[in-house]
């Protein structure tokens, strides 16, 4: 069984081969080269962020917001993976339009009941669906959707972009222990919501 | 994967759901527990939940990126240029502005209270020539007018030189009812006289217009800085 970090690298966006150079520019205040790695990496922000918001104008608003805050914070890049910090940013933008969602909850749909929530096709209502073509990805995007919020948080910032619980738990302002709960019991909630899927994950 | 799905009914000698899914995750303070392992390698039903939830992180790991539904806009707008300003003329700029300010507001003050003192001269002066001049047109007798010409001894008796002889002739009738020429340039006490400012006083309402001018210009250097400053970070 393949290690979730290992898997990982592998279906995602990789590195630009001279991205070191591209972010110094960046940092310089070259602004076609900044406009360069967001452009690469926009498909990985706004996976995140429609995971996150469960929403694909959200999820725009909240990556074209990330990105905003990304030129105006380049400078302050310490060096590392341009990737992981920009997702960082893009998270911290959809967990701030999440808030702002729940402040507003005439316009926000009902959180799921645990027991009720049904495992959505998401390729009939939902226009994101054409982009995940894999039988499996279209039921594990919609198992996430139907979790309650705070367990797909903690589950999408953790499993899906490899977020350690130290990281999770400073994002989302809860403690270390709470989050360590909502992982679990999300990916128990999973698990049960893809019961009649077994076969996909024997492939 | 088993398919009688036994794995989803909780039991009693089963470990706790949430404490089989930190094992998956391989936290170390439940992977260290050896009863905890022993028993999940003993028993088919934990065995299938544990490896169930880490095929279930696997494929959320491989889960791809997403294309954006609508064009996104990469960059901030670009601000309007500004006019440069050299280092030098900033910083004169900068050492300026709290001196300039502090001259302006001495000026408004010293110009407004002299203008002011100034009206206020001008204004009783102005406003007793015009009732002198509007008493004056009355002919006399009438009421509210200038009193009629007073005799010879009326007039004495005025001046405190009743009973006393007459050293000059009586002032001929036409002249009586108006100022005569001497008399405007040398007004008697209580007399209603036009007054102008004394010569040497300085042009307040200059002062006042040359304070009002620096104080625009301050407030523009001071602008010009602020804008050539970084700004405050939160």
């Amino acid at each position: 069984m393949p290690e979730p970090d290992d898997a990982r690298s592998s279906s995602r966006v990789q590195p630009l081969p001279d991205e070191e150079a591209i972010v110094a520019l960046a940092k310089a205040g070259d602004r076609s080269a900044f406009a360069r790695l967001v452009e690469h990496y926009q498909s990985a922000c706004f996976g995140l962020a429609w995971r996150l918001t469960g929403d694909p104008d959200q999820a725009a608003d909240a990556t074209q917001d990330a990105f905003m805050h990304a030129y105006d914070a380049i400078r302050s890049h310490r060096g590392g993976a341009f990737r992981s910090w920009l997702l960082r940013i893009t998270a911290n933008a959809s967990y701030d339009i999440l808030r702002r969602a729940q402040r507003r909850p005439s316009t926000a749909l009902p959180e799921p009941e645990e027991g009720e929530a049904e495992l959505a096709d998401i390729g009939a209502v939902d226009p994101v669906a054409e982009s995940v073509r894999s039988e499996l990805y279209r039921y594990l995007e919609g198992a996430l959707r139907v979790l309650p919020e705070d367990q797909r948080v903690a589950v999408v910032l953790c499993d899906v972009y490899g977020m350690d619980y130290g990281e999770v738990a400073e994002m989302t302002t809860s403690p270390l222990g709470t989050v360590k709960s909502r992982i679990h019991r999300g990916r128990l909630r999973l698990r049960e919501l893809l019961r009649e899927h077994r076969e996909l994950f024997e492939r | 994967m088993s398919t009688s799905d036994p794995t989803t009914v909780p039991h009693p000698n089963h470990p706790d759901d949430e404490l089989l899914a930190a094992l998956a995750a391989s936290e170390p303070d439940v992977t260290a527990d050896a009863s905890l392992v022993e028993h999940v390698v003993s028993c088919e039903r934990c065995t299938s939940v544990v490896n169930e939830l880490r095929s279930l992180r696997a494929a959320l790991a491989e889960l791809p990126d997403i294309a954006p539904t609508r064009p996104l806009r990469f960059l901030p707008p670009v601000e309007p240029a500004r006019t440069p300003i050299s280092a030098g003329w900033f910083e004169f700029l900068r050492r300026v502005t709290g001196p300039l300010t502090a001259v302006a507001a001495v000026l408004i003050l010293v110009g407004a209270l002299g203008t002011a003192a100034n009206s206020g001269i001008v204004g009783q002066a102005g406003s007793g020539a015009a009732l002198s001049q509007d008493l004056a047109a009355r002919p006399p007798g009438v009421p509210g007018g200038l009193p009629a010409p007073a005799t010879s001894s009326e007039g004495e008796r005025l001046s405190g030189k009743a009973g006393q002889p007459s050293a000059t002739p009586t002032t001929p009738p036409l002249n009586r009812g108006s100022l005569s020429p001497e008399r405007k340039s040398t007004p008697q006490p209580g007399a209603l006289v036009q007054t102008s400012p004394p010569a040497g006083r300085p042009p307040f309402e200059w002062l006042l217009g040359a304070g009002v001018v620096l104080l625009a210009t301050a407030f523009v250097a001071r602008g010009a800085v602020r804008r050539r400053e970084p700004p405050e970070t939160a």
